[in-house]
């Protein structure tokens, strides 16, 4: 198992290196003077000349690159044009918004998304089956801000179940829960329309196998034939969807965040935007290329748990 | 058929209850919202250590009938429309499904033709060998596992403690064979129900395998009803045979006297479309036309569409009826038996 995880690790190196060329070279071959964009056309040949060797970018690119490599492998990404802040601090300030946000959607969709989708397969064309392909429908065909505005129209102005600005700045566990929990559900639910799906033709599938007539033929009750026998297969195709669409879910984190006011990754990218920070946006798209790197990781990782055929491979 | 007739085709040959007896069978599946019947009206015994053999080509109806002796049709698309199935003295047709279930892999075994696809690729053979003893005999996991290592050196798996852990991908098509045999056997039913056990192995591991499970009959007084295609396997395991062809019983005797005097025209143009090393190839006489689709079933013998003594009388369906001189040697045709 150790040497698996190591091999997946070395082999997360070369992805990583071409990520993080690719948001080097995205940042400047974008057309226009950033100097220009930052400073504004008003701007001084003097005051843009000092800005250019504040950033770097009067050097050859190839010294920029080695440079711009360097820094990342030490962590540092640099510091804000706007505040003059050191980045890294600014994305540390936020990351455990987003990826409180993330994991409390991951957990919905899972928890809601596997066991819907086995009553889906195992009752076919029943209620249950047509309730998942109505919310599974819903889910996918929402996008993140539409839904997040119903869900706080309905719960939180309407109900006033849930406070309407998910302030996080309390101590209280119990407030801070309540706070994610409507952005969490919104988020979540994109996330229990893809599981459901995956998880609902796989059993049909998984339902028809072999080794599934052989379960039932040894004369195991349905319960374990269907949630140990067929569940653990499908689990394979399930861990993959989770981990292909939690760069989706990072990218509905954004949209999520900003339509609940919520802090994390996606206010920071508007803030970002809106003031032409390019050297925060560039950070951040290497915060955001670094975690879906991660996730692909894990994914693999998880792939050894649930299928024994990867870890001799 | 009338009660008496199928009372004296369910007796027994030896005077002990039989294992299995199956009488006046009759299983249907559904096409395109129709029901149609793939078992027609078909009865036998096994007693113990005794093995016969159900041959015929496929969609003849003979694994349909393993199902249904095993309640494991789909549900849905196959049922049970008339008979009763009794299965070491418990009736599985009068049985709730929670009965059948405690049946399964508790008092009848059964192995199936694909040795790849029939394990769970995901759980651990010792697992899957220990789990029909946590649910039947409510062992523990640990005793369940011990006993699991002991089928598997009884079904001889080489290195069988090192094993126990192992996955079925880490298996040979012969050893995950082995493993389902050990499944199959592991709470000492009474029957085991064999299906195409031989047919996706090698010629030599088809052997092996065929001799570990006469080995495992004579031990353990196995009543075994034995699913081919394969009549050189028939001729070299079973004690009787009966020859299915089109959800109908055609044949059924004695495998010696069967394979001396194939009475029924299937089954005289089965064998001689067998290739035999005393022969030469060429005089293979394949049998002309196809097996009709459930729906374009010929009323009357379902053979007659390819049968070279076809007369105006098989419009009508033939009985079973037993040769002269050999009452166990029953065939279903009117040329050959009226």
């Amino acid at each position: 198992m150790l040497r698996f995880i190591a091999k997946r690790l070395l082999l997360a190196l070369p992805t990583l290196w071409a990520v993080l060329t690719l948001v080097f070279l995205l940042v400047r071959v974008v057309p226009g003077d950033p100097t220009i964009i930052v400073l504004g056309d008003q701007a001084s040949p003097a005051a843009r000349e000092q800005l250019r060797q504040r950033l770097g970018l009067d050097k050859p690119l190839l010294v920029q690159y080695g440079e711009f490599m360097v820094q990342i492998a030490q962590g540092d990404l640099g510091r804000s044009l706007v505040t003059n802040r050191p980045i890294s601090a600014d994305v540390a300030a936020v990351l455990p918004y987003t990826i409180e946000l993330t994991l409390a959607a991951l957990f919905i969709g899972s928890l809601i998304g596997v066991p819907l989708g086995v009553v889906a397969a195992q009752r076919r064309d029943g209620f249950v089956d047509w309730l998942a392909r109505i919310v599974s429908l819903a889910g996918l065909s929402f996008p993140a801000f539409v839904s997040g505005i119903l869900l706080l129209i309905a719960f939180a102005v309407e109900l006033r179940w849930f406070p309407v600005i998910s302030t996080v700045n309390t101590s209280d566990p119990l407030e801070r829960l309540r706070a994610l929990a409507l952005p969490a559900i919104n988020l979540g639910l994109i996330m229990v329309a893809y599981v459901t799906r995956v998880t609902r033709s796989g059993m049909l599938k998984a339902l028809s196998e072999d080794y599934v007539r052989t379960a039932r033929a040894k004369g195991l009750p349905s319960r374990l034939v269907v949630w140990r026998h067929a569940l653990r297969n499908v689990l394979i195709p399930v861990v993959t969807v989770i981990g292909l669409y939690l760069g989706v879910l990072i990218g509905n984190a954004v949209l999520t965040e900003i339509v609940f006011n919520r802090p994390g990754l996606g206010k920071l990218i508007v803030s970002a935007l809106n003031q032409r920070d390019y050297a925060l946006l560039q950070g951040l798209m290497v915060v955001t290329a670094l975690a879906i790197v991660f996730a692909n990781i894990l994914t693999d990782l998880t792939y050894g748990l649930v299928d024994p055929r990867v870890k001799t491979a | 058929m009338s009660a008496l007739a199928a009372v004296a085709v369910v007796e027994s040959p030896s005077s002990e209850p039989a294992a299995i007896a199956v009488d006046g069978l009759t299983t249907s599946i559904r096409i395109a919202g129709n029901w149609y019947d793939a078992v027609r009206d078909v009865s036998f015994t096994v007693s113990r250590r005794e093995t016969l053999a159900l041959v015929g080509e496929s969609g003849c109806g003979k694994s349909l009938t393993a199902l249904s002796v095993m309640g494991l049709l789909p549900a849905g698309v196959g049922r049970i429309s008339s008979g009763r199935i009794v299965v070491d003295g418990v009736d599985m047709t009068a049985a709730t499904e929670a009965g059948r279930q405690a049946m399964r892999g508790d008092r009848i075994g059964m192995i199936f033709q694909e040795p790849m696809t029939s394990l769970n690729p995901v759980l651990p053979v010792g697992f899957q060998i220990a789990e029909a003893l946590i649910e039947h005999r409510g062992m523990n996991r640990r005793a369940a596992q011990k006993r699991a290592l002991e089928l598997m050196e009884l079904v001889r798996i080489p290195a069988a403690g090192q094993r126990l852990d192992a996955y079925p991908h880490q298996f040979s098509g012969g050893m995950r064979q082995r493993v389902m045999i050990a499944i199959a056997l592991a709470c000492s039913p009474k029957v085991l129900i064999a299906d195409e056990p031989t047919t996706a192995l090698d010629v030599t591991i088809q052997a092996q395998v065929l001799a570990l499970l006469a080995d495992l009959q004579a031990r353990e007084g196995l009543a075994v009803l034995l699913i081919t295609h394969n009549l050189g396997v028939v001729a070299s395991v079973a004690d009787r045979v009966m020859v299915m062809y089109g959800g109908d019983v055609v044949e059924s005797g004695p495998v010696k006297a069967f394979f001396r005097r194939p009475t029924h025209p299937y089954s005289e143009a089965l064998l001689a479309a067998m290739p035999r090393v005393d022969r030469p190839s060429e005089a293979l006489a394949p049998i002309p036309g196809q097996v009709p689709t459930l729906p374009d079933m010929p009323s009357g013998c379902r053979y007659q569409s390819r049968c070279p003594l076809r007369i105006e009388k098989c419009a009508e369906r033939p009985p079973l009826n037993p040769l002269p001189g050999a009452p166990e040697h029953r065939v279903r045709c009117w040329v050959r038996a009226p």
